[in-house]
């Protein structure tokens, strides 16, 4: 009977270890997608080394209780020996570059890992934690890719939101060479609309507010590079790339396209 | 016949032991191949039955079959297409209150235990608007998740503009070229609806009845449909967006054809045998049902019902109501005074308003005929020309 009673024990001590991680869990309810993996962490193995350092690992984007798409950088502090480790997770109000150690508020901490190790898929992320006292903790979150966007409203450390963009600011800025910086176009207070104020080819820079195009002393409405049949500088006066309503000219004032 | 002894008692425990253990260990194996979800899996799950009820509407067609009564929210009538019901707030709120024949629980069983999705009231109201959406408050029973919030994006009502060149104004016209290469450019697929204005500012409709919503908005001054569309961060129709999505292409194939080709007529490229080519000609032609499907014109008032939200007379790439219907206001960035699609129920079959990227002009101010420059053409006498209008957006991606 004693050993009938030991296997229930065994058991059920198994069962109690599969702990989810409602913190993180609730807080990247509605996950899009990991972003920005470091490639020098290899998958599925315990990270080891170097020892006592801070390590990014990935970030999530997912969206919040607001329905803002938010970024959250992942680090792990490596254990030392008998000295263990830390998961840290930091806000990033953007998809900008999370930095390579936590410089900005960090939201959520895990004490006295002993292992971590993570595998990301497709449709979704592994997250498994080793603790001290041997406790695993498991934590496998499907991605949402669908249009439906749901968050949590469990309390949790939010700051300020971003600032909302006025109308006529940039939101998405795109440079001759075709690198899009700061893309925040979620953040105009009304919609935007797209403007020629580059050489790029494939992509336009975007301005918040009701599309004002062709109309004096607003940009260009866009004909485009294959429509105009064009293909030398964009920033000249009368530019075929670009139109407006009636008699205004075109004109390239400071490297935009705008209707005079 | 074998006997029991008292020697054999203590065997018959050990044995029964080893099979309890044996039982014990399969049962153990057996419960760790089918894991429990965890709540992620099980919020998606749940969420995913109520968002497919708000894009798929009533998709047993209950409503048509009179097989349930919202009056306060939803109009029944035969000239309303199920269209009208998908990522519609009020039909989802007639579903919640348990008014459809469907069982309005959002369930599932895993492990044997029940969890259901609930929908909380906020001050009386299941949902609140916020620019193209609706937002719920909702718990889950059988999780210790709390309250969140849900966000429905309509998703229902608009198209995606494919990345070509297209040439707007009349068939006639190739002054007008334009591509929206490396642009997202989404159309909505049917007019803006007084339902949409009810549930954006309930007091620039007076005692709005509803069986009054499903009809096109015909209300708003200019600057008020502006307002709509940035409301849902959107902006007015733009005309030589309207022509691109009518003109049906000459090759599908090619997006960056040499010379775009244009076609009088939305569905076809044809002219030969299209009644309203056919009534320019005949003036005896006379107008059938059938026609009626592809361009409702006035001859149609006498003989079929006008159909809201019908996909009778859809666009190559998917937005409805092209040629007749309701006269549509619309902004032209090439030749600003031209904001009027024309062609409408207002004229005839043998009006030469009825071809696409043929625009007239609209004063904004007023809706009789002296609001309006139709040109040589006149419209049928209507004591007032109603002129719905729509909306666009851009994408972010390219």
């Amino acid at each position: 009977m004693k050993f009938i009673l030991l296997i229930l024990i065994f058991f059920t001590s198994c069962e109690a270890t599969n702990i989810h991680n409602e913190k993180i869990l609730t807080r990247w309810i509605s996950l899009q997608k990991i972003v920005k993996i470091n490639p020098k962490i290899e998958q599925k193995k315990p990270i080891i080394k170097p020892k006592a350092t801070i390590q990014y690992l990935f970030a999530v984007a997912f969206y919040d209780r607001s329905f803002e798409l938010n970024y959250d950088c992942i680090y792990y502090e490596i254990p030392l020996n008998d000295e263990m480790g830390k998961l840290l997770i930091q806000k990033n109000y953007s998809d900008e570059i999370c930095p390579d150690y936590p410089t900005k508020e960090i939201i959520y901490e895990s004490l006295n890992v002993k292992d971590l190790n993570f595998e990301l898929k497709e449709q979704n992320m592994f997250l498994s934690l080793q603790y001290k006292d041997d406790k695993e903790k498991n934590q496998e979150m499907i991605f949402r890719k669908m249009p439906l966007k749901i968050s949590s409203s469990v309390s949790e450390v939010f700051s300020k939101k971003p600032a909302i963009l006025k109308d006529n600011e940039i939101c998405e800025k795109v440079s001759d060479d075709c690198k899009v910086t700061n893309p925040r176009c979620d953040n105009c207070k009304n919609s935007f609309f797209p403007i020629i104020n580059s050489a790029c080819k494939t992509n336009y820079s975007k301005v918040c507010g009701p599309n004002n195009c062709g109309t004096k002393g607003n940009p260009a409405c866009i004909r485009g590079y294959a429509a105009s049949k064009y293909d030398l500088d964009y920033c000249i006066n009368d530019s075929p790339i670009g139109f407006c309503e009636g008699d205004l000219r075109v004109m390239c004032i400071n490297n935009t396209l705008i209707c005079d | 016949m074998y006997k029991f002894s008292k020697n054999s008692i203590p065997k018959v425990f050990s044995i029964v032991g080893l099979i309890l253990i044996f039982l014990i260990i399969v049962s153990h194996f057996l419960s760790t191949k089918t894991e429990p979800e965890n709540p992620t899996q099980i919020t998606f799950k749940l969420i995913s039955q109520l968002k497919d009820r708000w894009e798929l509407g009533d998709i047993e067609n209950h409503f048509h079959k009179k097989k349930f009564t919202c009056d306060k929210l939803i109009f029944n009538a035969k000239n309303i297409d199920s269209e009208f019901l998908k990522c519609n707030p009020n039909y989802l709120e007639c579903f919640l209150n348990n008014e459809t024949p469907i069982n309005s629980e959002f369930s599932i069983v895993n492990n044997g235990k029940k969890y259901s999705l609930k929908i909380i009231k906020n001050n009386n109201q299941f949902f609140s608007q916020y620019q193209n959406s609706i937002n719920l408050n909702a718990q889950i029973i059988g999780l210790d998740l709390g309250v969140f919030r849900i966000k429905l994006q309509n998703t229902c009502n608009e198209v995606l503009l494919p990345q070509r060149i297209y040439s707007a104004g009349e068939v006639s016209d190739n002054s007008q070229v334009w591509d929206n290469l490396n642009q997202q450019i989404y159309i909505d697929k049917f007019y803006v609806s007084n339902l949409d204005i009810y549930h954006w500012d309930k007091s620039k409709l007076d005692h709005l009845e509803p069986k009054k919503f499903h009809l096109p908005n015909t209300s708003l001054s200019i600057n008020e449909r502006k307002n709509y569309c940035l409301s849902k961060r959107k902006q007015l129709l733009q005309s030589h967006v309207l022509d691109a999505a009518s003109f049906i292409p000459s090759d599908l194939s090619d997006s960056i054809p040499e010379f775009v080709y244009k076609y009088p007529y939305s569905w076809t490229k044809k002219k030969k045998g299209v009644f309203l080519y056919e009534s320019l000609d005949d003036s005896d032609y006379e107008v059938k049902a059938k026609d009626c499907e592809y361009a409702y014109v006035a001859d149609c008032l006498k003989i079929v019902d006008y159909k809201h939200f019908a996909t009778d007379s859809v666009s190559w790439m998917g937005i409805n109501n092209i040629l007749g219907h309701y006269l549509e206001f619309v902004e032209n960035k090439f030749l600003p005074s031209q904001n009027l699609k024309a062609s409408s129920f207002y004229f005839n079959a043998k009006s030469a308003w009825h071809e696409v990227g043929k625009r007239a002009s609209w004063d904004g101010v007023g809706y009789l005929k002296s609001n309006f420059d139709f040109g040589e053409f006149s419209p049928v006498s209507a004591s007032k020309y109603e002129v719905a209008f729509r909306c666009m957006r851009y994408g972010k991606d390219k």
